[in-house]
Parts: structure tokens; sequence; C-alpha cells
């Protein structure tokens, strides 16, 4: 193989000839608008330990919910979210985030687009430690939860393991049918849609029609079920 | 730049080198006289003409009239409208004025982008002079114009700026015989996986040195510095100036609804400020341009400031106020030494009037065009391998350009040896002016390089071998061998 010589490889090292710290990558505002985004887990003890490592679940939106503590708590907006969120607290015993927040952990749920996404689906895990950060995807989510929980004993947990898929692919199926079919009120706070599109037609039809585009195709929903579609499209052809 | 297959085809047909290779060397002698005997009669005629006009400069004229071959492709009002600088002077004027108004008639008809290749005659003292009041002279220009093509079609490939596609391009000129021009393009490339583009241009009120412009464009381009996609929708309504001289205006209103999808960035900023992004926005820019050559000039300045308002309506998503300032100052050696330096700067900053600015709003610098040396947009703040731009940058540079050794000055190839530097930082409101400011200002990336340059018409093509200086931890460096395509650098 071809080497490079070591006088040239002595001189491109010597480049820069001086280096500075980097230039800092964010500033107070650009913090306070992520903070403004993340709802932080309440930890179970006082004297839970923190880590340096710490998980935000990327969802849709939150909604505010009284707990039957009377605590005023915030749960995702979609139901899938909310499956991964309450995971999330009973494996890492964590509560759900509140209003008033006494115990705060360093783990949150954050508000993003299902854009934020490499598959254009939500909720996403971010995890982040010291060196490096991790963005797993639903499918990769749903794959950990069923590897790590039922396939130590397949057949001992069979009947949680056809639960899981039950929720998972049945309940999941359910709930992109009523996005796709009903007439839902809340459509606005589930996907969190500013409330000053409500001053354009034009710009909020946009928005909407971009969440419809992809709902069809989460979790491969349209392929899995492509009967479903030919004869909505019939339907729509005839009328 | 383009490069489109016809006109390829085009000029390799009509070479002239391909028709003398059947020629006999008594043909070929005959053919090189007649082409001597054709310049003698320019030159003959140039000279008369200079002669003619040296001796009559004070003479005075009237234009009685004007006339126009292929007049009928324009609608009557229009034509009146470019010829008024010629007709509307009552009284005589003299033959330096005279042809001082013919120029700019001229260069009215050919600013218009429908009048291919536009031909002034003007048969002073010759057979259509009218002797008027003894010594004032009569005159009618006559102007030659092409039939304009009315539908125009063709594809090519474009290269530059570290990318490169293919187009298909449909244009309809001059559909009301006021050069009105509808085009439509369709481009799809390494960059930008699909983009269509819908424009009308007119002259504003017949008057060829505004146009009004308004274009309608869907695309994706991918974001690769943020290993992100980037859908556009929308429309741009602009009226720019044309003038003959240097000063000219820009006034532009953009809608555009911007979708940021991400692929692969683990950057905070890019995933929460993923989604729809709502862009209402009034741009003006003024600009002052003496120079020779836009891609390579020899002599000339060049001063640009442009404002941006961001939120025009309420709904606007990241309202932000942006301004960016560019000179270009170009100044020759004496002639025999075929050497001129380029002195380039640039800064912009962004004011975001929420909280913060988004990553599609920001400035990116760095690149073969920008600062040399470095990854195209890898200056500036940095957040898990996504360069996520700034609010506030400063750069520029020093170039010489000058002739290589035993080629000819002429050659289109120059030798080239830069300075290039810059620094690219967000802007945080809290911090005051002062703060901000000087974090701008010093401790600039900085780098050296040298290479040989190619300026074709169409755009600048560069091969460099660089080396960065002085860097800042987390910036991209290039060492070694960089090329750069474009009609833009530093």
């Amino acid at each position: 193989m071809f080497d490079i010589p070591e006088s040239v490889k002595k001189l491109f090292d010597t480049f820069p000839l001086t280096t500075y710290p980097a230039i800092p990558k964010t500033t107070s505002g650009n913090d306070e608008f992520i903070e403004e985004k993340k709802f932080y887990f309440e930890n179970e003890k006082q004297s839970q330990i923190s880590t340096n490592a710490s998980f935000s679940l990327g969802v849709h939106n939150v909604v505010e919910f009284k707990g039957q503590d009377g605590k005023r708590k915030y749960i995702p907006s979609d139901p899938v979210s909310l499956g991964q969120a309450l995971i999330l607290c009973h494996k890492n015993k964590l509560k759900l985030p509140t209003t008033s927040s006494t115990n705060r952990s360093c783990n949150s749920i954050m508000k993003v687009s299902f854009h934020a996404s490499p598959d254009k689906q939500l909720p996403i895990l971010i995890e982040d430690d010291k060196q490096s950060r991790t963005i797993r995807t639903i499918s990769s989510i749903i794959e950990t939860v069923a590897k790590s929980n039922f396939q130590k004993h397949p057949y001992l947990d069979a009947e949680l393991l056809v639960l899981n898929d039950f929720i998972d692919l049945k309940l999941f199926d359910l709930w992109i049918l009523c996005l796709l079919n009903e007439n839902i009120d809340r459509f606005d706070e589930i996907f969190d849609i500013d409330s000053k599109l409500d001053l354009s037609f034009v710009a909020k039809s946009l928005v909407i029609n971009n969440i419809y585009s992809e709902v069809e195709h989460w979790r491969a929903f349209r392929t899995r079920n492509p009967n479903l579609f030919d004869y909505m499209e019939l339907l729509l052809s005839t009328n | 730049m383009s490069l489109d297959h016809d006109d390829m085809l085009d000029r390799l047909a009509s070479s002239p080198t391909g028709g003398h290779q059947d020629l006999s060397k008594s043909e070929k002698e005959l053919q090189s006289l007649m082409q001597e005997k054709q310049e003698l009669m320019m030159k003959q005629s140039k000279d008369f003409m200079e002669e003619l006009f040296k001796q009559n400069s004070t003479q005075p004229i009237k234009v009685k009239n004007v006339q126009i071959t292929n007049g009928h492709s324009f609608r009557d009002n229009f034509l009146q409208a470019q010829f008024s600088p010629l007709l509307n002077s009552k009284q005589p004027v003299s033959l330096q004025e005279f042809l001082k108004q013919l120029s700019v008639v001229e260069n009215l008809m050919v600013g218009i982008h429908p009048v291919v290749g536009t031909i002034t005659t003007q048969s002073i003292f010759g057979r259509r002079t009218v002797p008027d009041n003894g010594a004032c002279i009569s005159v009618v220009p006559i102007f030659n114009t092409l039939p304009v093509k009315k539908f125009y079609a063709k594809t090519g490939t474009n290269i530059g700026n570290g990318e490169g596609d293919g187009y298909i391009q449909f244009q309809l000129k001059n559909i009301f015989g006021g050069a009105e021009n509808i085009s439509f393009d369709a481009v799809t490339g390494t960059k930008t996986s699909s983009s269509y583009l819908l424009n009308y241009n007119q002259p504003v009120f017949n008057n060829a040195d505004y146009i009004s412009e308004n274009s309608f464009s869907t695309n994706t381009r991918k974001w690769d510095w943020i290993q992100s996609n980037v859908k556009t929708f929308g429309f741009s309504n602009k009226i720019y100036t044309q003038f003959d001289g240097p000063v000219n205006h820009e006034f532009t209103v953009e809608n555009y609804w911007k979708v940021l999808e991400n692929l692969n960035s683990k950057s905070i900023d890019v995933y929460t400020q993923s989604g729809s992004h709502f862009k209402n926005s009034l741009i003006y820019n003024v600009s002052y341009d003496t120079r020779n050559n836009k891609h390579l000039p020899t002599q000339g300045k060049f001063l640009r400031f442009g404002v941006e308002y961001n939120g025009l309506f309420k709904f606007t998503t990241s309202p932000f106020i942006k301004s960016v300032f560019e000179s270009q100052f170009v100044y020759a050696f004496p002639k025999n030494w075929y050497t001129s330096v380029i002195l380039t700067g640039k800064s912009g900053f962004l004011f975001p009037l929420n909280k913060t600015t988004s990553v599609l709003d920001r400035f990116y610098i760095g690149g073969p065009n920008d600062v040399r040396s470095f990854t195209l947009n890898g200056l500036g703040p940095k957040d898990y391998n996504s360069s996520i731009g700034g609010d506030m940058f400063i750069n520029g540079g020093l170039s010489f350009i000058s002739k290589i050794p035993r080629v000819s000055s002429e050659s289109n190839f120059k030798l080239h040896n830069f300075v290039n530097f810059g620094k690219l930082v967000p802007m945080d409101k809290s911090a005051g002016f002062v703060r901000n400011f000087k974090s701008v200002v010093g401790d600039f990336s900085l780098s050296y390089g040298f290479g040989i340059l190619y300026n074709h018409p169409m755009a600048r093509f560069e091969l460099n071998f660089v080396l960065p200086l002085v860097v800042h931890d987390r910036d991209y460096v290039r060492k070694g061998l960089q090329y750069g395509i474009g009609v833009s650098f530093l």
C-alpha cells in the first residue's frame, strides 16, 4: 500500500499552529427555550441517587391530569407515549412529572415534533451520558422492552408476552384508526399545534395535512393493512 | 453555473476546426484572405464612424421617429416606453447626448430578458437624414432586433458549491408583448432531492429598469451539516432594479413553510426545532457594484447591505431581524505585473425576537467558496457533530491573483494565493452588546492556501492546496487539496 512520506505527515501534523477553545454552542435564551419543552419526572424517594446518565422521552405533547393523590401531573397526550412513559417510571423508580415539582429527577418528558425522529414516529428515547447521546426510535424501544422482559423465560411469560403484543400492535392500530377516521376534538392538543396557527387557515391546513400524511405510515400501518386503504380510496373515488 | 447539453452540441457543431479538415491548401488560403478582407472592412468602417462622430460631436441632432424590426413581437405602449428617452426630447440635442440616449435605450432593450441579441444600428448622416433648419439634422435610429423565441425548453447539469444536479427548464417568453416571462424548472441532484420552481417576471409599468419577479417553489434539500432534510414550500415576490449605474436595489416579500426533518442528528437544537416553521419576511438589499467581472474581477468595488424582518404575521414561527454586509475591493498592480489583489469582507447579525433563533435561519460559514481550508459550514458552534450555525459572523479574505509564468496574460487560468479568516458565534441576548461584539471580534480561525483557478464565463473553478493556521476546537478542517466551483468566492 501507498504510505504517506514521514516528512509530509510531519508537515500536515504541524497545522493548525494554534487551537482556540470551542465556540459555545448555546445561549441562555436557547437553554430556556429547550427547558420550556421539558417536564421532569419525580424521584420516588427523596434520597434517590442521581447519576450522570439521564434520558428524555420525546413525545408530541403533554396534558395536565389530576392524580389519585390530588396532585396535578403531566402525561403524554397520546396513548403510545403514555405507555412508554409509565414503563420508564416503573423501571427507573420514577413518578410522573407534576406541576409543582418537589423531588425532580434529571430525567424528563420532552415535547418534540415527530419530525425529530429518524423514522418520523414518536415517542423517541434520548439517552445521555457524559460522553455520548443515543436516540432510540419507538421500534427500538419496543424491541428492547420485549427482549429484556420476555425473552429469558418466553414460555413462563407467554400470557404477558401476548398482552404486550396486544398493546403494542392491536391497541396501536386502534389508535391510528381513531386518528384517521374519528373527528378528534383535541387534535391540536394531542399534536401540540400552535394556537397562533388558528389565524391562518392555509398554514394550519398545511400542518394538519402533514401530520395525516405520516400517521398512516407509523409502524407500517398502511403496509400491514392495505385493504383498508384500498377500500377508503374506492369510497372516495365513487363519491 | 450551467453546462447545457444543447449549447455544447451547438458549439461543437460550429467549431471552426471541424470545417477546415476537408479543405485543400488553396481553399484554406482563400478563406483566410476573405477573413482578412472582412476584418479590414470592419476596421475601416469603425475608423470612419469614429472620425465622423469626432468631427460632429457638437452637431445638433433631432430624432423624428424610431424604427424597429420585428416590432410586432411587442406591445405599442411597451415600445413607446422603451424609446421615450429618444423621443421625449423636443429640443435638438448634441450628437454626444444623442449617442448617450441611444445607449440607454439599447441597454434597456438588452436588459429585457426575452430580447435575444438586440442589435442597434443608427443611420446617422445616411440616406434617412433630412436637413432641418440648416444646422440641425433629423435622424431616424433603426433597431434591429432578432425575433423572440416564444417557447424555450432545455435540459442541463449544474455543478457548484459542493453539489451537482440535473435540470429541465421550460420558458414562455414575452407572453403579452411586454417582456413578460414564465419559466418552470425541475431539478434533482445530490443535495436537492427534488425542486420545482415556477417563476413569472415582467418589467414594472413597462420600465425595464424595474423588474417584478414572482416565484412559487417547492423543494427538498439535504442539510448535511445538521444531518437533516429541509422541505420548503411557498412563494416570494420581488422587485429589483437593473440600472445601468452601480447602485441597485432589491425588495422581497417571502412566505415559506419549511419542515425540518431530522435524519441522524443528535443535536438538541435540531430535534427540538424539528417540524413546521413559517417564515414571512420582508427583505431589502442595496448594492454598489463597479467590478469589471463578478466571478474574478481585476478592478472595482462591491458593497452590499441587506436587512430582513421576519414576522409579518403573528403565526411566524421564529421572528427575527437579520442584517448582512458584504464588501469587495479589487486593486490591480501596474500592468506589467499581471497581478491583482482582492480584499473581501462579510459580516452578519441575526437578532431573535423570541428566545432563540432557528437553525434554519442562522448563518453558516466555511467551505471551499467561503473560508477555505474548512469543510462546508465547518466553522462555528457544534453539537454532537452537527454544525448548528450562529447568529453573528465576520469573515473575509485577501487573495493575490497573478498570471501563470510562460502562459499568456489573456489566459483564463491564473495563480491564486490567499489568506482567509472567519468566526461564527451564537448571540446571547442577556449578555449585552459589548460582550456579544467582543465574542465575534478577534480569535478568528485562519487559513492559508495557494492554487490554480480557471475563470469560465459562467463560473469560477479553483483547485487549491490549503492549510489551517488557526482553528477553534471542533472546527471541521481540511488539509491538502480542496476544490471549489461557484460564482461567489471570498
